[in-house]
């Protein structure tokens, strides 16, 4: 007997078996449909064909020199960057492209299958080349480059041998405008139902947003509140400018889902290099040094309110001023409020107001209601982006796997998602930190950490909660809540949770005992 | 070994595995005919085209409960969930389950993509956003909707609301409209089909 061969009986039959299928397997690996051997990625890609083609725009057109790979066809870039615009620039080792159109600047050369603008990393289908006349590089990447900043589409007809170059045609974008005034930015956001097409021009009194072939269509007719940076804000179906007070300083950047532009205007001059504030990135922190508070709902939007007539938006207001007090006593943060009177703000503002303080925490304070008088109890939520549901978890796997076998994988997606996915982590365990506080010290009900796709929470770049203190359609806890004895209890639970998760995050495990007030 | 026994043997080796995969082909079919969807739909069409549908009311503990309605029913399927939801605005027949939605809501329209995606728009007396609720009650809310839509009609994979003709950020200043919502059994009371 072999070492390590079974000694359970079966080592007979597993023998004939595998004498049976010895030559089976012979056969089946020279078999060139079942062992196919693996396509190879080399350095060196396979040129399908080489020449000249024709490149038609509008009513001009011009021959360019091109080839095709297995991954599609390549163009050279510099004719093209002639006839439609740009400065384009390579680096000193031939290598290195920069094409500047406008306010963009792309960043690409011929070993990467990689675009940079800014801090934005787009993959292409497939890496430029270095021909006789230049770079030459995939169309993709042309329409990466040309169909935001310029409206140009392009279409590769591989029969004719032809690349055309169209004019995007023009689309109405309603657009949204909020503005808020908080410690000396004014944060103004431009909100889109989807990216458009625009360029950011500045002058020494503004800032304009050019459209680029798109129409601008005003979307509510909300009135905005007068402020001490934006002198005016006005629209055209082409641009929308911002009238500035001098010695302004702007800093702008990119939201997504939905897609939104976001100014933030700093009075008296450039804020600090370490103020500027990246958003769209994985928000990377030591400890815990800026909170900032959500109280929920404001002004017209009453949120929730009790049989006997308590209000929800007051009541946060009252628990959201008291909380920032009290962890202003206890610990060395900074607390923010995203409000600081009855006033109604987006909730797409609240987030992005977290994101202008760099918050390293956010926390958004509600009171629920329901039909049921009877419900009671406090209740944490963390985003989900997804329904919690195993469908929706299948779905969602099954998209990821085709979209990683997917040469287009954006890798922005990648970025988000693990930026996402960080918060997520980071979001649950405060999440499970208030509710645990919030059910030993309160004896409420344990209604537990629960996920939704709460809108407060979905711009947020930090990890971030949405608490729900008590039910106003209870009336019991309506009477409870408007005691400021039981609601001083319910601040100290959340202060205990907040000195927690900082010692967490700081490394500085302390014991929940030695967090009490 | 001579030619001609190489020759079978070989010979041999190939019928073996035309008979290995003819059998394996035989016996894959079934398998494939067991992995079909036998969970959903409830819907059940008989021939006078009435339907027996599970409808999702909210209830205590702030979750969604079954109440089995026969409706009547035909026609395209927009039309089925026009019905169903008509009947889900209706209100609940048990005592301790609550109408999802505020009286005097109505369907302006359906129409269902062939991605799987259901359009429903809803016309509200007042304007969403204005409404007075808690999170917990929005939840219940959309998700009555989206789960009685979704569970019960199998060519549905997620519900867009729009309110008055239009998407809305939100449907009482909480949770995120904008996007497709698929069924979230979570909310569903324990033992709920």
């Amino acid at each position: 007997m072999r070492a390590g061969a079974p000694t359970d009986g079966i080592l007979h039959p597993v023998s004939r078996s595998r004498a049976l299928f010895g030559p089976l397997l012979i056969i089946l690996l020279a078999s060139p449909v079942v062992a196919a051997p693996a396509e190879q990625e080399t350095d060196a890609l396979p040129f399908v064909e080489a020449g000249f083609a024709m490149v038609k725009a509008g009513l001009q057109s011009f021959p360019i020199s091109y080839s095709v790979t297995r991954f599609g066809p390549l163009v050279t870039l510099e004719p093209l960057v002639k006839a439609m615009g740009g400065e384009l620039k390579v680096g000193p080792l031939g290598k290195s492209h920069e094409l500047t159109l406008g306010d963009s600047v792309f960043v690409f050369g011929p070993d990467s299958a990689v675009i940079t603008s800014g801090e934005d990393i787009i993959a292409i289908s497939q890496r430029p080349v270095i021909g006789l006349e230049g770079l030459q590089v995939p169309i993709d990447l042309l329409r990466t480059v040309y169909l935001d900043t310029q409206g140009f589409d392009f279409e590769w007809e591989a029969d004719e041998k032809r690349l055309v170059i169209l004019r995007q045609p023009s689309r109405e974008v309603p657009v949204e405008v909020d503005l808020v005034h908080l410690q000396g930015v004014t944060t103004v956001v431009l909100q889109f139902p989807f990216r458009p097409r625009y360029r950011i021009d500045r002058t020494d009194d503004g800032i304009e947003v050019q459209m680029i072939g798109d129409r601008l269509l005003p979307g509510s007719d909300r009135r905005l509140p007068p402020d001490l940076l934006v002198r005016d804000i006005t629209l055209s179906p082409s641009q929308l400018r911002l009238d500035l007070v001098p010695n302004t300083e702007v800093q702008d950047y990119v939201l997504t889902r939905p897609f939104r532009l976001v100014f933030d205007i700093y009075g008296g001059g450039r804020p600090a290099a370490a103020d500027i504030v990246t958003p769209s990135r994985p928000h990377r922190t030591s400890g815990i040094r800026t909170i900032v508070i959500d109280p929920g709902h404001g002004g017209g939007d009453t949120g929730a309110i009790g049989p006997t007539g308590g209000v929800e938006k007051d009541l946060t207001m009252m628990l959201a001023r008291a909380l920032a007090a009290r962890l202003e006593r206890r610990l060395p943060v900074k607390v923010v409020l995203t409000r600081y009177e009855d006033a109604e703000l987006p909730l797409d503002t609240r987030s992005a107001l977290a994101n202008q303080q760099k918050a390293d925490l956010f926390l958004s304070l509600h009171i629920n209601s329901v039909q049921d008088s009877k419900a009671h109890g406090a209740e944490t939520y963390f985003l989900s982006m997804e329904a919690s549901d195993e469908l929706a978890a299948q779905a969602a796997a099954e998209e990821n796997r085709l979209v990683q076998g997917d040469p287009l994988y954006n890798l922005q997606l990648i970025l988000w998602d693990l930026a996402q996915s960080h918060h997520l982590v980071e979001s649950q365990k405060v999440a499970s930190l208030i509710q645990d506080e919030l059910n030993q010290e309160l004896g409420l009900v344990n209604r537990g950490v629960k996920q939704a796709p709460f809108r407060v929470l979905m711009g947020a770049s930090m990890p971030a909660v949405l608490v729900e203190l008590g039910f106003l359609s209870n009336p019991g806890e309506e009477a409870r809540l408007q005691d400021p004895g039981y609601r001083s209890q319910l601040i100290d639970a959340l202060v205990r949770a907040i000195i927690r998760y900082k010692a967490t995050v700081e490394n500085r495990l302390l014991p929940a005992a030695e967090a009490l007030p | 070994m001579s030619r001609r026994s190489a020759a079978l043997f070989v010979a041999g080796v190939l019928l073996f595995t035309l008979a290995l995969v003819a059998f394996w082909w035989w016996r894959r079919e079934p398998q494939e005919e067991t992995a079909q969807p036998t969970g959903r739909p409830f819907v059940e069409r008989s021939v006078d085209a009435s339907l027996v549908a599970d409808l999702y009311f909210p209830g205590s503990g702030g979750r969604l409960y079954a109440e089995s309605r026969e409706v009547a029913a035909g026609g395209r399927i927009e039309e089925q969930i026009s019905i169903l939801i008509n009947e889900l605005l209706r209100g609940p027949e048990g005592i301790s389950l609550y109408p999802p939605l505020p009286s005097g809501v109505e369907v302006a329209g359906v129409h269902l993509l062939a991605d799987g995606i259901a359009y429903i728009d809803l016309t509200l007396p007042e304007d969403p956003g204005a409404l007075s609720w808690g999170s917990k009650r929005e939840i219940l809310a959309v998700y009555s909707l989206v789960d009685s839509i979704v569970l019960n009609f199998s060519e549905v994979e997620a519900v867009i609301l729009l309110w008055n003709g239009r998407q809305q950020p939100t449907f009482a200043g909480h949770l995120d409209t904008t996007r497709p919502l698929v069924a979230n059994r979570a909310l569903l009371a324990p033992g709920t089909p």
